[in-house]
């Protein structure tokens, strides 16, 4: 099967890659470009663990075919850290106790970045809603709600 | 092992074009629900040819309410639908719904007309729309026609768009005067979480009487309908001959005449009922009725 | 005692890794030249493999290998019986046993591969009920044994018939628990790599237990444990899930790693994660309990019978926690109490958080809050007259008295911290509406570590390097719980240095000394034994150095920030510089820690002993609003209070609160793996929900401190009693609400609305 032609920027970096007509993003990331923070846990857009972030939007990449997004813009959780060091999230992450396993956490990174990105003080309520799609199973979630807020403050700050 | 073309459409033209083309074209919007077949290697794809995703065809997007008339397009998705100020302010029942859906993720991917295609019974797009008489715009290379929402599914998974066909957009009469609606939904938990059912109630009102009452609901029946008997009750009666639990037990019996007795019956009939008189009592409420 | 990194909430060693992506999982391993194998697995709970037929499979492009179990050296294997297979020969006992492997150049091939293998079945009749297998004449699924029978736990003490008599009010109810998926966000995943640095084979990926795979791996290939090798570092997590189906995994993988002598990846779909692995064991449990009308409980007779699916796996162990556990926290004269575990054709059950108490607590604290129903009395007040205090004698003789008995103390900082007595009060009146309030809550006593199971030790090591860097290898496994940032500051601790000097490293079991399972909230009670061991023998190395050098008393010098001091506040070295000096001078600067538990015992037959050597006390409050008109249930506020000794790292032991009352909600009140005659119904989390973060109640973490005698800085445990005792909460506020008393795990929808469950498909 021809392979198809697509441009990505990810992580601000210019790719241009063949990809397979079956080929997902969650594909693409991993297996192309060796990008593995981005986990693969449910393949059906029900756990999170794949978000990342396509033209500013927290997606699924399992959700998505290559193919359909040529041209965007794609961050992922190995975009977050910048030679000035870690992002406030990442930070807080830390210091907030809000990683256990680690597997959700790229994910969950993702889909708080989405959320800070649009809503920089966001509500509690407003932080859940964005993080609804992405599943943890050993934290229970309350500190990633206080990592969340403590970025939300340091960012805004 | 699947295997199909991949195919993108830049304009609604080159989609028509194409459609009218070639067969066995499988049409590819959000993905939410595709995606989840393509991983499960599904044998609808022992029929599809040609994969054509559609996401960035222009005409299908975007959201028009005027006075008397709507026009949602087929490729908004349930984030722009949540997000939109005027549907949040003049069919806030949508908005509802739309939030409803998912998760995040799902919904910035997710469209209304893919929900609508894909004809799940618990799709959770169809009660809102269906409660405003919706029609749906199925658009060919010959033409383009509308077809009443309710009469769009002809069996869960499977509606009458032909395969020269692309649903459009939905349209709509903007529901006129003073008028009053209910969004409800039960899931088994909180987010992501597919309906167990879900209920819209629309309603004219006119000098403390219902008007036009529209209610119908999803996943409560195999494929969504309005609940006629319900509106037949509603309709014309002021305020206080409303019985909210008498309407409840109307739409409960109307589902049940639909369905038959079910494995699920004992609990979605007191439920549905309970959801009918919840928001038969919202309207009242709302409408400024203390009984 | 004032601590420098023990009793502090220092960040987790291992983040950084896991906010930047870096951390490998075992799906993000690659090897040079490596292969791809996936596993064709039986639709059927019980058939006959009447042929199994692979040419054409082995046409297919890419194909490697195509394998069955006449390929398997030795093809049983299992921790505690060894009657699991690694791919089914002549029978298949589950729907989801593996009856042949494809190894090729990539998945895709490997998967079409499979569609080509063709499998003749002769189907059987099944049993999907424990209740039926027990039964005489029923079907037997594993011919070679006399009965169904997997495990049978007595407990007698006293004579409960004479009990009965006594009481002014018995009850008898049956509660039933179901299914249960770990659901850990990581399908598994392992790399097998043959020939490496000299080892027949090298295991990496998602492992639990290091040392029960490397056993299981040997067993199967018929070598021996130095021929294979385990290395375990990042794990998306496991709640006691990824020991045996990971040890499958990691056992197909070598054989097929040894027959092409090319590293062999394999990589569960979630679908195929649900389909394989091991769940929890649904319970059927039988309670009937006596008490005065003072409401003194004097007797109570249990029976617990649980279903062990198509393999014994943990059975004989998890029934074992139930029999000692079942009576709860309370002083009861007279008991009798028997566990059974039965073969099934249903999915084998295994360890999960919890192993045995969640289903015995749900049922004894629902009971509990009934018998306080039936006596007119709260059911803080009943609890309170019968529970455990200082010098109690449990069910099974053992007298608690070696460390703080803290159920009065959790009880009252939980009910302290939910405001209960007020909400109790507010809640007991009539409401009106649908949406009606209450709260409930649930108590527990939990033996800590294995107990009587097997032999309870653990080592460690710890290297100082000659720049004063210091190397900490455990034989216990880093699985998401935070054990490597807690051995971390034991060891910082002791050696008076900053934590930033000490490295965790990843566990080997090439050199990293057998320690047993990551198991039974172990890991910072043995574990951290041995590495305080370790670091205390390398401290008084250092001491007797320094005094010999400084002609100090070592009692009066100190390591303190990676300095020697002399006790006046003068600094005499930097501890690398003393330690560098120690190294040049041919001093070993590695030590092994060990530490074996205190003696402890169990008679199988009578059910009575000293089962474990210490215990952890609990106490869960739930705050739920019913919504009686549609079945919905929101848990509103939780207050969970555990005593767990000395808190290493109080903001991890929140962490592991609040995630183990989740899971405890999700077990609670939505989680259900359904399945028909078998069959599990849905492999996916769109069909088994687990609470996402908008089910999360306000959850209020209390930690209680009671340091034990035998506990590294008085240390306990934590993991798993935070989600013992949620379902049992949660059911009693319902009952509280509603007035609907709910016998049956999850408190859905159905069971809410209706008082029962509604199955697809059911009548």
């Amino acid at each position: 099967m021809a392979k198809l032609d697509v441009e990505l920027t990810v992580n601000g970096e210019k790719h241009k890659l063949k990809v397979g007509s079956q080929e997902r993003l969650l594909d693409t990331i991993r297996e192309q470009l060796k990008l593995t923070g981005t986990k693969e846990g449910c393949s059906v857009g029900e756990c999170g663990a794949c978000t990342v972030i396509v033209d500013d939007q927290a997606v699924n990449s399992c959700m998505v075919l290559t193919a359909q997004v040529d041209g965007s813009e794609i961050i992922t959780v190995e975009g977050l850290e910048s030679k000035s060091g870690l992002h406030p999230l990442q930070k807080a992450f830390i210091e907030k106790q809000a990683v256990q396993c680690g597997f959700c956490t790229p994910g969950m990174l993702m889909s708080a970045l989405a959320l800070l990105n649009t809503n920089p003080e966001p509500s509690k309520e407003e932080i859940k809603t964005a993080l609804e799609g992405n599943l943890c199973r050993c934290t229970g979630y309350q500190q990633i709600i206080d990592a969340v807020e403590m970025a939300a403050e340091e960012w805004g700050a | 092992m699947v295997e199909y073309q991949l195919l993108r459409a830049h304009s609604l033209d080159e989609l028509l074009e194409i459609l009218d083309q070639r067969e066995n074209v499988q049409l590819l919007a959000g993905g939410t629900d595709l995606m989840v077949d393509l991983h499960h290697q599904d044998q609808k794809f022992d029929k599809i040819d040609y994969l054509l995703d559609i996401t960035a065809v222009d005409e299908l997007k975007g959201i028009q309410l005027g006075d008397k008339k709507g026009e949602i397009g087929a490729l908004t998705t349930h984030a722009e639908l949540v997000s939109n100020p005027e549907i949040k302010e003049k069919l806030p029942f949508i908005a509802a719904a739309a939030s409803s859906i998912g998760s995040t993720q799902i919904r910035n991917r997710a469209t209304i007309g893919g929900n609508l295609a894909n004809a799940a019974a618990c799709a959770d797009s169809f009660s809102p729309l269906i409660a405003l008489g919706a029609e749906v715009v199925l658009r060919s290379k010959g033409g383009a026609r509308r077809v009443l929402l309710e009469d769009f599914v002809e069996w869960p998974y499977q509606t009458i768009i032909k395969p020269d066909e692309v649903l459009e957009k939905i349209v709509f009469a903007m529901p006129q005067g003073e008028y009053y609606s209910s969004y409800q939904k039960i899931g088994r938990r909180k987010a992501l979480s597919i309906s167990r059912i879900s209920l819209t109630l629309l309603a004219e009102v006119e000098n403390g009487r219902v008007k036009k009452a529209q209610v119908a609901s999803g996943a409560a029946t195999p494929f969504p309908v309005p609940f006629r008997k319900v509106n037949d009750y509603l309709n014309g009666k002021s305020f206080a001959e409303i019985d909210p639990i008498e309407a409840g037990n109307i739409a409960a019996d109307e589902m049940v005449g639909i369905t038959g007795e079910r494995w699920s019956t004992p609990y979605k009939r007191p439920a549905l009922g309970k959801l009918v008189e919840r928001a038969v009592e919202d309207l009242l409420e709302e409408a400024g009725y203390n009984g | 005692m004032a601590f420098k990194h023990v009793n502090k909430g220092v960040k987790r060693v291992d983040a950084y890794e896991k906010v930047t992506g870096k951390a490998k999982f075992g799906a993000d391993l690659e090897f040079a030249n490596m292969l791809y194998a996936k596993v064709l697995r039986t639709e059927y709970p019980h058939a006959k493999i009447l042929k199994i037929e692979t040419s054409e499979a082995e046409k297919m492009p890419g194909v490697k290998g195509v394998f069955t179990a006449k390929d398997i050296p030795n093809n049983l294997f299992g921790v505690i019986v060894q009657d699991q297979q690694v791919l089914a020969e002549d029978k298949v006992v589950l729907a989801g046993d593996g009856v042949a492997m494809v190894v090729a150049e990539s998945e895709a091939e490997a998967a079409a591969a499979l569609e080509k293998i063709e499998v003749d079945y002769e189907e059987l009749e099944g049993v999907f009920d424990p209740l039926e297998a027990r039964k005489e004449g029923a079907l037997k699924l594993h011919p070679e044994k006399e009965d169904n029978q997997v495990i049978h736990h007595p407990l007698r003490k006293g004579d409960v018939e004479k009990g009965f008599a006594e009481a002014d009010v018995v009850l008898e109810r049956e509660y039933t628990t179901q299914f249960i998926e770990h659901s850990y966000l990581e399908p598994e995943a392992v790399v097998v790599v043959p020939n490496e640095d000299n080892h027949l084979v090298s295991v990496y990926g998602s492992i639990q237990n290091p040392y029960a795979t490397r056993n299981a791996v040997s067993a199967v290939l018929e070598v021996e444990l130095a021929d294979v090798r385990v290395i375990q570092n990042h794990i998306g997590g496991s709640f006691g899930g990824k020991d045996e189906v990971v040890s499958a995994m990691a056992a197909r993988a070598a054989v097929m790693a040894i027959a092409t002598g090319r590293p062999v990846k394999m990589v569960n779909s979630r679908e195929e994660s649900f389909t394989e692995s091991y769940k929890r064991h649904p319970y059927h449990l039988t309670y009937k309990i006596g008490a005065t009308k003072e409401g003194k409980l004097t007797a109570m007779e249990i029976e617990a019978v649980a279903d062990s699916g198509g393999y014994a796996c943990q059975t004989p162990f998890v029934t074992w926690r139930s029999v000692v556990q079942a009576t709860g926290p309370y002083e009861v004269e007279n008991v009798k109490t028997d566990t059974y575990g039965y073969y099934t054709n249903n999915p084998y059950t295994g360890a999960m958080r919890g192993y045995g108490s969640p289903q015995v607590i749900f049922a004894q604290e629902s009971l509990m809050d009934e018998l306080a129903g039936e006596l007119g009395l709260e059911p803080v007040e009943l609890r309170k007259r019968n529970m455990y205090s200082q010098g109690s004698v449990t069910a099974s003789g053992q007298k608690l008295d070696r460390h703080t008995v803290s159920l009065n103390e959790v009880m009252d900082k939980a009910m302290e911290a939910i405001d209960y007595k007020n909400k109790y009060e507010e809640y007991s009146k009539e409401q009106s509406g649908d949406k009606k309030k209450g709260i409930g809550l649930s108590i527990s006593f939990r033996g800590c570590s294995l107990g009587a199971e097997a032999i309870d030790a653990a080592a460690s090591v710890i290297q100082i390097n000659k720049d004063g860097s210091v190397a900490v290898y455990s034989g216990l496994a880093e699985n998401g719980q935070g054990l490597k940032t807690i051995f971390s500051q034991m060891a910082a601790e002791v050696l008076g240095i900053p934590m930033s000097e000490v490295e965790f490293k990843e566990l080997d079991t090439s050199f990293t000394p057998d320690s047993g399972s990551t198991v039974a909230s172990r890991a910072t009670l043995i574990g951290g034994n041995a590495v305080k061991d370790a670091a205390e023998k390398l401290k008084q190395r250092i001491m007797t150095f320094a005094q010999d050098k400084y002609e100090l008393d070592a009692e009066v010098m100190e390591l303190k920030d990676g300095f020697l001091y002399d006790g006046q506040g003068n600094r005499l070295a930097t501890f690398a510089d003393l330690t560098g000096e120690m190294g040049n001078t041919g001093i070993l600067m590695s030590a092994y820690g060990w530490y074996k538990s205190p003696p402890i015992s169990w008679d199988e037959e009578k059910g009575c002993g000293n089962p474990y050597f210490t215990y952890v006390y609990g106490c869960q409050i739930a705050e739920v609003e019913v919504d009686t008109g549609t079945g919905e249930l929101s848990v509103i506020n939780m207050a969970a209070a555990h005593d767990v000794g000395r808190a290493i790292n109080p903001e991890n032991v929140k962490g592991q609160i609040y995630g183990g009352v989740m899971m405890g909600l999700g077990y609670g009140i939505m989680e259900e793996l359904e399945l028909r005659d078998g069959v599990i119904q849905g492999t996916n989390f769109h069909d088994y929900m687990i609470p996402t973060i908008k089910d999360m109640p306000d959850i209020k973490p209390v930690i209680v401190e009671n340091p034990d005698p035998d506990g590294p800085f008085g240390a306990k445990s934590i993991g798993e009693p935070t989600l013992e005792l949620g379902s049992a909460a949660i059911a009693n506020a319902v009952a509280h609400a509603s007035g609907k008393r709910i016998r049956s795990l999850p408190l859905n929808l159905e069971r809410v609305l209706i008082g029962r469950a509604l199955h697809k498909g059911g009548k």
